[in-house]
């Protein structure tokens, strides 16, 4: 789609809270319909990122574009699912009223959800097999019925955007698996799916395309130009040695040892091995 | 209308307002929010006294409301700096507004009678007397046109914004990208909750308002998890407490705002004790039949696996459950249910009990 506007362009972003920059001058383009993948050691502003994108933390310097319009113009195309920890999962809500809430943003102000938002928002769940689950308080919910009940809301949202910060963020190795399919499916259709993640080793099973942040951008592209071991080194300053990716990241047992990357999930040694925690 | 009447419908719509205004704090988590305002509005009020000299006016209150917000702003300016978080932020905060507050009462109004007294204990039983005149004619108690005037506002302020305060509360990220302002919202609802509690405790004393603030909302809390139905049980249990406390005050001749705050802290404890699903009785139940279900269990599985067609009783017993009582319990239920056959050898394990074992299994 040659002619078709990148789904997020990023212009000479700068985030700082308090007088420290998290994001330094950051230019990235995001095309339409890829899967990315956001990657960097705790800190480097991965969460920020997304936020900032989205206008929920305070922009100090830059321009943002989503679909070719300023921010403002076009805030209901993305779709967002929050880290888990940052919800409140004993709030008084049920599931069905978590994914209406993805109508409140065409619904503007004082208008209140009635019979279409409500059929829409049974579809969306319908469309992630969470229908059973629609009368449940959102608490009683297991960690992966937690974030399709999310992308729901992003889905009714008819976002054509997704930005998923860390969702799989102590889930079963299973529950990833299937959300991931549902990622795949739904950039199949034609989203742009950008997620917030932390296992290096599954990196080219799940993504089209990279963006490796540390404070900046240190590249974003293709996964074949843009996960090498030489520009991960620069993403985790520090060497992540015998790593070659083409012989395989998954053998490289630094992962872990790696200060840096002391929660990846999921331990390369043990691919069977179910995190529960 | 009898004075006794028009002060109990002041402590029903009293305790209405309030438990409205808490169901928003306690699902926010904010509830400690409401003790910190009962405090912090004294400089504004103070102010506005100095400046109006009448304590009727209603810029009283709305001086207040912004003394609430000043406190509310500066708290936010504390924990943005990183160096002290959370609640520690609200007690340093409020206690020093209400400090000044005292102080400059001491100093300025020496010459007045500002009862200091009656911000905490609030004065339910003369609340009713004062009255309110339009022209010349008394229409009804102040405190009442007051109360109503504060429940208009807050019902009207819930039902008009209800969707966007919902959203603010749950996901002020999500709120924010779609635009509804939710910083801006939660600084008006809580001026809204300021002014809410200065009207209140100026009849009920502040502790008399925090305590129906916090205590109907975690009590209907316990009970749904639903916010609208939440809305709804706790002006319920406001009323509640509201209607017995003042009777149980009349009763024992003594004001009626203690016997209120005590009712709904009673509603509370009950509610933990012995509410459905939640409560300690139905969760203690719930673990009890679960472990009698384990113990029943243990002991199939250890007469299926025994080499032998009988166990002795003493050796069953030690291997299923912690106490003898436990042990008799789950042996007499496997009887009735002719899961077991016992002879002077021991305990044997029947057909009917297998096949209920692998039932179990195959479930769990």
């Amino acid at each position: 789609m040659p002619d078709s506007p990148a789904a997020i362009t990023i212009k000479g972003l700068t985030v700082a809270y308090d007088s420290v920059p998290v994001l330094w001058n950051v230019d990235l383009a995001i095309e339409q319909g890829v899967m990315m993948g956001v990657v960097g050691p705790n800190g480097a502003g991965k969460s920020t990122l997304l936020k900032a994108v989205l206008g929920v933390v305070p922009k100090l310097a830059g321009d943002v574009e989503v679909l070719g319009k300023r921010f403002n113009a076009n805030r209901q195309q993305i779709g967002y699912v929050p880290q888990r920890t940052s919800v409140d999962w004993d709030f008084p809500t049920t599931v069905l009223d978590l994914v209406k809430m993805g109508t409140y943003g065409r619904l503007g102000w004082f208008r209140r959800p009635g019979a279409k938002e409500k059929s829409d928002s049974l579809a969306a769940l319908d469309r992630f097999e969470m229908r059973d689950f629609a009368q449940r308080q959102i608490g009683e919910l297991s960690g992966g019925q937690q974030q399709r009940a999310f992308l729901a809301r992003a889905y009714v949202q008819n976002a054509p955007i997704y930005f998923l910060d860390e969702p799989f963020a102590a889930v079963d190795a299973t529950t990833e698996k299937a959300i991931i399919r549902l990622l795949k499916d739904l950039r199949d259709e034609g989203k742009t799916i950008v997620v917030v993640h932390h296992d290096l080793t599954t990196i080219t099973d799940y993504f089209d395309a990279i963006t490796l942040v540390n404070k900046k951008i240190i590249a974003s592209g293709p996964i074949a130009t843009a996960f090498t071991s030489q520009l991960l080194d620069q993403t985790y300053g520090g060497p992540i040695k015998n790593c070659g990716i083409e012989c395989g990241f998954q053998r490289a047992p630094m992962q872990l040892s790696h200060p840096t990357c002391s929660n990846v999930s999921q331990s390369p040694t043990a691919p069977g091995e179910v995190d529960d925690a | 209308m009898t004075l006794v009447l028009w002060t109990l419908i002041i402590a029903v719509l009293t305790a209405v307002v309030c438990s409205l205004c808490g169901v928003f704090l306690v699902v926010k988590h904010e509830s400690m929010i409401a003790e910190a305002l009962s405090h912090a509005v004294l400089p504004g009020i103070l102010v506005a006294f100095l400046i109006f000299q009448d304590r009727t006016s209603p810029w009283l209150i709305i001086s207040a409301g912004l003394s609430g917000l000043l406190m509310v702003w500066i708290v936010q300016t504390i924990r943005r700096t990183g160096l002290v978080d959370g609640d520690a932020a609200l007690g340093i905060v409020f206690s020093a507004l209400f400090s000044i507050g005292i102080i400059c009462a001491n100093l300025g109004l020496n010459h007045v009678h500002f009862d200091s007294h009656c911000i905490i204990d609030g004065n339910l039983s003369l609340a009713a007397l004062r009255p309110f005149t339009i022209g010349g004619n008394e229409i009804a108690p102040h405190a009442f046109v007051v109360m109503v005037t504060v429940l208009g506002l807050l019902l009207g302020f819930i039902t008009v914004f209800y969707k966007e305060l919902k959203l603010m509360m749950f996901d002020s990220a999500l709120s924010q990208t779609f635009g509804f302002r939710p910083a801006m919202l939660h600084l008006g609802w809580l001026g809204l909750v300021s002014v809410t509690t200065v009207s209140a405790f100026e009849i009920a004393g502040s502790i008399l308002v925090v305590a129906l603030m916090i205590a109907p909302p975690a009590t209907a809390f316990l009970l749904t998890r639903r916010l609208g139905v939440m809305l709804f049980i706790s002006s319920a249990i406001g009323i509640t407490s509201s209607v017995s406390g003042f009777y149980l005050g009349l009763w024992l001749d003594i004001a009626p705002t203690g016997p209120i705050a005590s009712l709904a802290g009673l509603i509370f404890l009950l509610t933990v004790c012995f509410g459905p699903g939640q409560g300690v009785l139905a969760k203690w139940r719930r673990r009890n039949t679960q472990r009698a279900h384990l113990f029943q269990q243990l002991l199939l599985v250890r007469l299926n696996s025994a080499s032998e067609a009988r166990v002795p009783n003493e050796i069953l017993a030690g291997a299923v459950a912690w106490t003898d009582r436990q042990y008799r319990k789950a042996l007499s239920v496997c009887r009735n249910q002719n899961w077991i056959n016992e002879s002077s050898a021991g305990v044997g394990i029947t057909d009917l009990g297998r096949e209920h074992l692998i039932d179990s299994l195959e479930q769990a």
